[in-house]
């Protein structure tokens, strides 16, 4: 691929990851009480709600690869018990995050005692601050500013530590009273970007059934 | 040989003494307080023992911290402050708080070599042909978001890689995480922050690990006085040094201390004189110099610990002067010092050359410590005995010539106290004694563990039990260590080694294994494995152009160019690693060049059986397993059941020796004494259900060599009554002055030095009973001079 055509490429990606275009430079950092108003409409959602159900896209794009990887699938997050991630096309795939990091990698069985899954927890950290809204966690890991836009709200999140910056140099988040859009992008302009739909706020105590699967 | 000239000879010897000792202070001696210095050699090659000692040394240097709060911004900034006051003392070559590297920064360092390396698990898969495993994990990154994870973006790893090479080579030791620049542990509301140094002097130097330690607690004191919500722990080897060291110094001089005063006492109230005790004191004062001169010149330097077994020797070496000065009893008013001589020179003679040889069977075993106080006490004793019987016969002492209370109770002991014969009461007594004895001596248990050597220091063993519980670091003593001509040799040989202990690990002997070897590789190693990766990974079936179909793409030269590699470019080396920051982890474990042979140690934990672990490392070229605990345990073993043999022959040649001067009878009464009193002394640690060991059996030829002196004194003191009370008295003093030297050494807090206390002082006092009671009969010819 030509240069030309990567940058005209990774121009697209930006406008695509960040429809609003003038919101990509923000200016302040935001303390947490702002945010809080910011964000009043999702945390008031949340805050008796014990979990949250709902579909995603992923849709990947590699620096130098022409096609986006997109990937479907569906999520249960349960307060106190983690996010289970299940991945249906165009693999199939179930990982479960928790404070520990992100399990269900294994391929082998042998893989379990490999011990990469501490490397994993800063992931699994950035997944549960973001779906409980957990601005304690995320100010401590970000810089984290905010933007009121028409259709609702807009993070911009850059990490403070070297851990962090591991996954993404740059995080973006949208949403309305519910968060609707995460994107990453690296260095060599990977870009992640994870879209919500059919978002169900839970009162009701987690099913034997649905704990289940969170026991790991 | 001229008293006279004796005394010249003897002067010139001990200025001689003196004037070397001056020369030798001035130069400073070199007090040691590392308890691994008197420990043996575990026999092995020189470059297995020079690699031990410089990793051991290495450790030794190392302090670590937790600095705990439940605020996190708290515990970072007060972590931050005690890292600046810890630089601030300049006690300290390295202070390691911010955490430099992480696996995207190290990434640049390694990205160059990266045909050359694949994390252990995917060098096997690609080697066994499994690349599916790696293609379905490529997939998985790409299509979920665990890939975020990955340190290197995908576009430059697609297979992941480098990415599972790097992990592994920077991943935090045990629990600890990085966070914001720091390695943290979380324990329930606390986050602990995780700060190590490196101590620039050597942590068993005194003047070092006082500094060290006085530095260290104020600077922690004056980080913890500015808030409350603060906690620091602290660990490392230089606090146990510095706090047996301390402990060590109270010991010597409490223990000095309380002998002179009692040398001190006794002899003012047996010869009411000032000249008898002056001289004692001059003769203890030059065998104590002594004793540190020969130590210092033998051994480079003298052990805290043989300074507090060294006490003892005050109220060892005393004997000769008592001996000597006791004499004046038996002819008060014409006593001159001259005259004793003739009486009393042989019997301090034989006494000295016994205890001599007692003392020199310390230096049987191979453990420095032990040999380092034989050679203190020889030559502590022989000077003693040198100004005894040099100078003490030139000094014009006059005799008291009212004998003291002491002496008047030893005459009524030499005279009245029971006697052994064949009548049936002391034959009862006998019967009940050896049945006493024997019982013990059913009920011994032996005990050959290392934890003898070292007094433990509960409150700083419990801190650095909290530290590795938070840190998650299992502590183990064991490791092995790889030699071989060159650099690469020792690289070559550890990824041998490696592969046996991955079998081991798989078999669940060990839980896991550091080696230098899985960050550089030997240069043969990332040979192979370029060659692997360009026929699986880069190849035109290759992993790589297989997932880039799998995902519809076809430009699979993108890649190869990002790759930007080819099998001809420099390999890595362990200098080049040594230079970046992200070798600091494994740095320690590789030693290098020590004299001419390379070596490095492969770290283990989690050793859940290490005979199996000798097992397979034995039949490795250079590799050798060292496990220090067990070989010193086994050595305490071999030379405990020594000590017994070589007690049996000693005593064998001493009832020879004695038969021949008055015949067998008088040989077997002489040494039934410290015989009985040797048994009785193990029977007691029977009874007690203390264990016994090599120090305590070596104590039993101590007992035996001192012991024999009661009854030989005895036996030549037996014509007339002045002799026979002048020997009890002076046996009764030597006795009084040894029981309270080793008594001493019962309040020691090292295990050892109490064991040897524990033997001693009780041996001493049965086997001055049984030399009263087995004595001879007084004859009535009073020789006048003998």
């Amino acid at each position: 691929m030509s240069r030309v055509a990567l940058m005209l490429c990774a121009s697209i990606m930006a406008g695509t990851a960040c429809p609003l275009g003038r919101a990509s430079q923000p200016a302040q950092e935001a303390t947490i009480s702002e945010l809080r108003s910011t964000l009043a409409e999702p945390l008031a959602l949340l805050e008796s709600a014990s979990s949250l159900r709902g579909r995603f896209v992923q849709t990947k794009q590699l620096a130098g690869f022409d096609l986006p990887l997109i990937s479907e699938g569906d999520f249960l997050y349960l307060r106190d018990h983690g996010l289970i991630w299940r991945t249906h096309t165009p693999i199939q795939s179930e990982l479960l995050l928790n404070d520990d990091g992100v399990h269900g990698l294994a391929l082998l069985d042998a893989d379990q005692t490999d011990g990469n899954a501490a490397a994993t927890r800063p992931l699994a950290q950035i997944f549960l601050a973001l779906f409980s809204l957990d601005l304690h966690a995320l100010t401590q890991h970000f810089k984290v500013s905010s933007v009121e836009v028409d259709t609702g709200w807009l993070l911009h999140l850059q990490p403070r530590d070297t851990a962090m910056a591991q996954i993404a140099n740059d995080i973006r988040v949208s949403g309305g009273a519910q968060i609707q859009q995460v994107s990453f992008s690296d260095a060599l302009s990977d870009q992640t970007r994870i879209s919500f739909s059919e978002m169900t706020v839970g009162d009701a105590p987690p099913t034997q059934i649905e704990l289940d699967r969170f026991a790991h | 040989m001229s008293i006279r000239f004796r005394f010249y000879l003897g002067l010139a010897a001990l200025l001689l003494l003196v004037t070397a000792f001056g020369l030798q202070a001035k130069r400073g001696f070199n007090f040691e307080s590392d308890i691994l210095a008197l420990l043996p050699s575990s026999g092995s090659e020189p470059v297995v023992e020079e690699a031990q000692q410089r990793f051991a040394s290495s450790n030794a240097r190392g302090v670590m911290f937790l600095v705990g709060s439940t605020d996190i911004a708290l515990a970072r900034e007060s972590a931050t402050d005690l890292a600046n006051k810890l630089q601030a003392t300049a006690l300290f070559e390295q202070i390691n708080l911010t955490i430099h590297w992480s696996p995207k920064v190290s990434a640049e360092f390694w990205l160059p070599y990266r045909l050359g390396l694949l994390s252990e698990r995917h060098r096997q898969l690609l080697v066994e042909g499994r690349d599916d495993l790696i293609f379905a994990e490529a997939r998985r990154a790409l299509f979920t978001p665990s890939g975020l994870s990955r340190p290197l973006p995908l576009s430059q790893d697609l297979a992941g890689l480098m990415s599972d090479f790097l992990i592994g080579q920077t991943r935090p030791p045990g629990r600890l995480q990085l966070s914001n620049g720091m390695l943290k542990v979380d324990d329930g509301e606390t986050h602990w922050i995780f700060l190590r140094a490196r101590l620039q002097g050597n942590p068993f130097e005194l003047s070092v690990q006082q500094q060290a330690a006085q530095g260290i607690h104020a600077a922690m004191d004056q980080v913890l006085a500015q808030q409350e919500d603060l906690s620091i722990l602290k660990s490392g080897i230089v606090f146990h040094a510095q706090k047996s060291a301390a402990r060590a110094q109270t010991e010597i001089t409490g223990f000095g201390l309380m002998a002179v005063s009692a040398i001190v006492l006794l002899m003012w109230t047996s010869f009411a004189s000032p000249l008898p005790l002056l001289l004692g004191l001059s003769s203890l004062i030059c065998g104590g110099l002594a004793g540190l001169l020969a130590c210092q010149w033998l051994f480079g330097g003298v052990h805290l610990i043989t300074l507090v077994f060294g006490t003892s020797l005050i109220g060892v070496a005393i004997d000769y002067s008592l001996h000597f000065f006791s004499d004046q009893f038996r002819l008060p008013s014409i006593w001159r010092p001259a005259l004793a001589v003739g009486a009393v020179a042989g019997a301090i003679v034989v006494g000295h050359v016994t205890t001599v040889i007692a003392y020199a069977s310390l230096l049987v075993p191979p453990f420095p410590g032990l040999r380092q106080m034989a050679v203190f006490s020889i030559s502590g004793l022989i000077v003693a005995c040198l100004v005894v019987l040099c100078i003490f016969p030139q000094i014009p002492v006059r005799a008291r010539q009212r004998p003291p209370g002491l002496y008047r109770v030893a005459r009524i002991c030499a005279l009245q106290a029971p006697r052994w014969q064949f009548r049936l009461p002391h034959a009862v007594s006998a019967l009940l004694v050896s049945v006493i004895a024997v019982g013990g001596c059913l009920l011994l248990t032996f005990e050959d563990d290392v934890r003898l050597l070292q007094a433990p220091q509960h409150d700083l063993l419990e801190e650095d039990a909290r530290l590795r519980d938070l840190l998650g670091l299992g502590f183990e003593s064991r490791f092995l260590v790889v030699h071989g001509a060159s650099a690469q040799a020792v690289l070559e040989r550890e990824e041998g080694l490696r592969e046996t202990l991955s079998q081991l690990q798989q078999e669940g002997v060990l839980e896991s294994f550091q080696a230098v070897s899985s960050a550089v590789p030997s240069i043969h190693r990332q040979r192979q494995v370029r060659e692997l990766q360009m026929r699986t990974v880069w190849s035109e079936q290759g992993l790589i152009p297989r997932l880039m179909r799998s995902l519809g793409s076809t430009d699979f030269e993108i890649l190869r160019n990002r790759l930007n590699q080819s099998p001809d470019d420099p390999y890595l080396s362990p200098e080049a690693w040594l230079a970046d920051a992200s070798s600091a982890a494994l740095a320690p474990l590789w030693l290098g060049d020590i004299g001419g042979q390379f070596a490095s140690i492969v770290s283990l934990s989690g050793i859940k059986s290490a005979s199996a672990i000798k097992t397979a490392s034995a039949s490795l070229e250079g590799v050798s397993f060292v496990d220090k605990v067990t070989d010193i345990s086994a050595v305490l073993k071999t030379y405990r059941e020594l000590a017994l043999r070589l007690m049996s022959a000693v005593a064998a040649l001493v009832l020879l020796i004695l038969a021949i001067r008055y015949g067998w009878r008088g040989g077997i009464a002489c040494i039934l004494p410290p015989l009985g009193g040797c048994v009785l002394a193990l029977a007691l640690q029977g009874w007690m259900g203390v264990p016994v060991n090599l120090f305590s059996t070596f104590s039993l030829l101590l007992l035996l060599g001192m012991g024999i002196d009661y009854s030989v004194y005895l036996r030549e003191g037996r014509h007339g009554e002045q002799a026979a009370s002048s020997s009890m008295f002076a046996i009764s003093l030597s006795a009084l002055t040894t029981l309270l030297a080793f008594g001493l050494l019962n309040f020691s807090s090292t295990p050892f030095i109490r064991s040897i206390g524990l033997t001693l002082a009780p041996g001493i006092l049965m086997i001055w009973l049984l030399a009263v009671w087995l004595r001879p009969q007084c004859s009535n010819t009073s020789a006048q001079t003998c």
